[in-house]
């Protein structure tokens, strides 16, 4: 297990040197000066000289390259040319209120995939099966954007059940945050919740037809046991390594949904950076959006490993 | 003829049991008729199957692949697909049918006085449940003893089987046994509750011929122990000399010969157990082509008229193809479906 976890880890530093380099070269490949950004309105020669000088930018792209990465390493990504806060800090403080939307979000999506996943295959083909897949398909099709706008049309300006925006950390008012945080994060899990109940049925259905579990019925087990310990305890496995995938999806649906909802995100954080051309940020964010999906691909690695007996040994 | 080596292992087993009129039925079969519904319609798969398992006794069914062996076993435990109609028959365990049985009474029998082992031990067990884990299960769904209980009487479930170091073995998964030792363990689980019919389901086929010895040598142990009725699928005649008591001869979802094991061998009646009798190779014959059935098996949507062998029958003419013979008893405890019943020509 640990020979195989830092096999796994190796093979990670190509690929996130790879995405840092990209991340890198966004700024080269943008239109403008990122010196006339900084500079905003003083561009006296001198005061670009100054700031070229002092962010490097004179150096060979390489050397550049280098300076930018020796800073990532040690925590540094630079600072914001907006508000002159370090990138570092910016993330830190938004990626909690992302967390917690994508924490709830994924709680949503597993409290209605899994058991609607379950419900489907056992009853392959009645109207149970039927109805839980056109309601999945219609998760999966439904853009995020536009059931976000529907429900804050219907739930907040129609029936006025829940405030449309207006977000609150939940160490200052719990109940004010769950008020706002409830509606997107339903939005962001519904398409999740459609993938997982697809997956769940189609791995439930091939764990209900499998030999073990005509040995657990032989066996004079309830239906019920024979359903959640045998076929679901082997169905899991794959489902819970596509669900450890998609908390990485849910990063990134939240930029959307996050905008839709005003919730000042990780993903609000990026999409003001970028109509504000703040290079920075959007590297720091880009670099560290990917190194959370190699993470959580990563994670689902050893969870597989640790679910399935057969690999563990 | 000079008597074949089966035929001499099956004379010598079936001598060691006396009495076997007189020993009690656990299960009794009675005219069951077993049908699937498919997208293009319906069609029978048992059509009119009677035998009985008697206490202490193998009963073997014998046949073909798709003659519905395995299906007459899993109408008895209840487990056919969910698209399987049980047209009419009865299924009675310790006299009662199982037919007129819930859900909730039949899992009650399940696993407690009946119990089954199938052909795959490799993918019958759950690959993410260790052995102890299953066997305890099975246990405790019958008894109403504790895990401490459950989990002594698995292991020494595991010993009756000679699975060595027991103790180690409860917490192993099945993927760390080998295809042996996991049937051993379908052995135990499927005995742990003593059950009073034990089906076994071409137990030894996907086993090694060193192996398979050793499993129906256990099985046959084990029932004498502690006198479980046997009912035994197999397509292997040389299964059947080694290990049963009788035997019932299956062609197309009927049965078209029944008799005990030494009369099976001595006095073959039915021209398809001859067949079958004819197409095991022997040592002792000449070098040549080994004899076969010609033809195969009709698609129970597409039965013959009248006698189902009829198609492949060499003795077969317009009566045999127009009027289904019944099972009809030649002398007793021998019956035979046939209408050229005593046959007076024997096959080469």
């Amino acid at each position: 297990m640990l020979a195989y976890m830092a096999r796994r880890l190796a093979v990670s530093i190509p690929t996130l040197l790879l995405i840092s380099m990209m991340v890198f070269s966004l700024q080269l490949l943008l239109p403008g000066d990122p010196a006339l950004a900084i500079a905003g309105e003083e561009r006296s020669p001198e005061v670009l000289a100054a700031i070229r000088e002092m962010y490097h930018l004179n150096d060979p792209v390489p050397v550049q390259y280098w300076h930018w990465l020796t800073g990532v390493l040690s925590g540094d990504m630079g600072q914001s040319i907006r508000s002159r806060m370090p990138v570092t800090e910016l993330i830190m403080t938004k990626l909690p209120v992302t967390l917690q939307l994508a924490t709830m979000a994924m709680i949503i999506a597993l409290a209605i995939g899994i058991p609607a996943g379950i419900v489907s295959a056992v009853r392959k083909g009645t109207a149970w099966d039927v109805g839980a897949n056109v309601v999945a398909l219609s998760g999966i099709s439904i853009p995020n954007f536009w059931l976000g706008i529907m429900l804050i049309m219907l739930v907040s300006v129609q029936w006025g059940l829940l405030p449309a925006s207006g977000y609150a950390s939940p160490l200052e008012d719990l109940s004010r945050n769950l008020q706002t945080m409830i509606m997107p994060a339903f939005v962001l899990g519904t398409g999740i919740a459609a993938i997982m109940m697809r997956h769940t049925r189609s791995a439930m259905l091939s764990s209900l037809r499998a030999d073990y579990v005509r040995t657990a019925r032989a066996k004079g087990l309830s239906e019920r046991v024979v359903v959640l310990r045998h076929a679901l305890r082997n169905a899991l496995i794959p489902v819970v390594t596509l669900g450890t995938l998609q908390l990485g999806e849910l990063l990134s649906g939240a930029v959307l949904t996050e905008q839709i909802f005003t919730i000042p995100g990780f993903g609000k954080l990026v999409v003001d950076a970028v109509f504000n051309r703040d290079y920075a940020v959007v590297q720091g964010v880009v670099l560290f959006t990917g190194t959370a999906f190699i993470l959580m691909n990563l994670l689902a690695d050893m969870l597989y490993f640790l679910l399935n007996p057969r690999l563990r040994a | 003829m000079a008597p074949s080596p089966i035929l001499a292992r099956a004379s010598a087993r079936s001598d060691a049991n006396t009495n076997p009129a007189l020993a009690a039925p656990v299960a009794e079969i009675r005219d069951l008729q077993v049908g699937f519904r498919t997208d293009e319609g319906g069609f029978n798969v048992l059509d009119g199957v009677s035998f009985t398992v008697r206490t202490g006794r193998t009963l073997c069914l014998v046949g073909e692949s798709g003659c519905g062996k395995s299906v007459t076993a899993l109408s008895i435990m209840g487990l056919l697909a969910p698209n399987a109609i049980v047209g009419h028959g009865e299924i009675l365990l310790d006299g009662t049918n199982l037919l007129d049985l819930s859900r909730k009474e039949l899992n009650e029998r399940r696993g407690d006085r009946m119990a089954m082992i199938f052909q795959e031990p490799m993918t019958s067990l759950n690959p993410v449940l260790t052995i102890g884990d299953q066997i305890v299960e099975g246990i405790r769904r019958h008894r109403p003893v504790g895990r401490a209980e459950a989990e002594r009487h698995a292991v020494e479930m595991l010993k009756r089987v000679r699975i060595p170091a027991p103790e180690q073995r409860m917490g192993d998964y099945p993927h760390q046994l080998s295809g042996g030792m996991r049937q051993r363990v379908m052995i135990a689980m499927a005995l742990a509750n003593d059950p009073r019919l034990l089906i076994a389901d071409e137990p030894t086929t996907a086993l090694d011929v060193t192996i398979q010895a050793q499993i129906l040598d256990l099985i046959k142990t084990l029932q004498d122990e502690t006198g479980t009725a046997v009912l035994l699928i197999t397509h292997d005649l040389g299964v059947v000399a080694e290990v049963g008591d009788d035997v019932a001869v299956m062609y197309a979802g009927r049965i078209v010969e029944q008799a005990s094991v030494t009369d099976l061998f001595a006095d073959p009646q039915h021209p398809y157990t001859l067949g079958l009798l004819s197409s095991i190779p022997r040592l002792d014959s000449e070098i040549g082509r080994l004899p076969t059935i010609r033809g195969s098996v009709p698609a129970p949507a597409d039965m013959p008229s009248g006698c189902r062998f009829s198609t492949r029958c060499p003795f077969a003419d317009d009566h045999c193809r127009t009027e289904e013979p019944p099972l009809a008893d030649l002398s007793p405890g021998h019956a035979v479906a046939c209408w050229k019943a005593p046959l007076e020509v024997r096959a080469a």
